[in-house]
């Protein structure tokens, strides 16, 4: 990263490869849609580049990486494009998702990937940005409780909620549908 | 009622916990059944979360990136360049630059006067031989030229 901030453009291009997945990863997730992900992904990474000078070696790369990411995706919900630009034949869309598994309605069996990734993105959009951000960055990317705290520039105290909470959602959102019922509203 | 216990189960799972509290919950789910439920679906959905389909950028994506990174780094070599020619830089540098000059050139004639003050006093001085010698001859420029020479001489 010290090299991408001095110019080197070969040094960002190994950046962009080694990270290109987790970033791309985060944005559909985070905004549910593959297009829009994409254009996400593009800003992260040259968001990243301008404010690489910031950059200071005794932090840890993935997580100035994510606080980055996660600015964007912020960003991006505040200006509501995704909100306003969704329409109803996505796949991740509630109604769809509801329809299919009532169409497939097999109590005993699990879910397919399409039915999970359905079942996921619904949940991930009722959730709240930030509890979408830091499940996001605890499921998908593994990363620990600490990092997310700063990526979110949040204590641990509240990123631990956060995730419980989101965790808890989808959890139930997964059983609901399994179960063929209409989903049930979190404890938590 | 959800069991006060409850929200510690996911930082439970991901081992996000004090080994005391680890130890705390443990024992906990040995006795709450609705805990013990939780912690299985929560479970149960971290683990089906990593059969989810994976996700990455096109190569259309990752060349626009990289060209418009290229684009940036020209820009901003151009941009810091063009950036002399703000007004907030550049009058204070024409300024700097002006002052500059002002000393130098006013240091210039200083040095000339002097000069200019030598050659005079010394064509004074040769005036004042001259009329000292009176000039009739052209031996006379000779004696004049060596004049200091030979009132020098004991």
């Amino acid at each position: 990263m010290l090299k991408a901030a001095a110019g080197e453009k070969e040094a960002f291009a190994a950046l962009f490869d080694r990270y290109q997945a987790s970033v791309a990863r985060f944005a559909y997730r985070f905004v549910g849609d593959k297009a829009r992900a994409e254009e996400l992904a593009q800003e992260i990474f040259l968001r990243l580049y301008r404010s690489a000078k910031r950059y200071r070696a005794s932090a840890k790369f993935k997580t100035f990486l994510f606080r980055v990411a996660t600015n964007c995706c912020l960003n991006e919900v505040r200006r509501w494009e995704y909100h306003v630009s969704r329409s109803i034949t996505e796949p991740g869309d509630p109604s769809e998702i509801e329809s299919v598994a009532a169409d497939n309605a097999r109590p005993d069996q699990s879910l397919d990937g399409l039915e999970l990734e359905a079942a996921v993105g619904a949940a991930l959009r009722e959730m709240s940005p930030r509890e979408r951000a830091a499940f996001a960055m605890c499921r998908f990317e593994g990363m620990p409780y600490r990092e997310i705290a700063v990526a979110l520039s949040s204590s641990e105290a509240a990123v631990k909620s956060l995730i419980h909470r989101a965790t808890l959602a989808v959890a139930r959102r997964i059983e609901t549908l399994e179960a063929g019922t209409e989903p049930a509203r979190s404890p938590a | 009622m959800s069991c006060s216990n409850a929200g510690e189960l996911t930082a439970y799972l991901d081992r996000e916990l004090p080994v005391f509290q680890l130890k705390q919950i443990e024992s906990h789910l040995a006795s709450c059944r609705e805990c013990r439920s939780t912690e299985r679906l929560l479970r149960k959905t971290v683990v089906r979360l990593a059969e989810l389909p994976a996700f990455e950028l096109s190569n259309a994506t990752r060349r626009n990136v990289l060209s418009q990174v290229d684009e940036a780094a020209n820009r901003s070599i151009g941009s810091r360049l063009k950036a002399l020619w703000r007004p907030q830089v550049l009058f204070p540098s024409l300024g700097l630059a002006l002052a500059v000059i002002v000393l130098v050139i006013s240091r210039e004639p200083l040095e000339l006067r002097d000069a200019r003050l030598f050659e005079v006093g010394a064509n004074l001085e040769l005036a004042e031989d001259y009329e000292v010698v009176g000039l009739s001859s052209l031996d006379d420029l000779e004696v004049v030229q060596h004049l200091h020479e030979l009132e020098g001489a004991p």
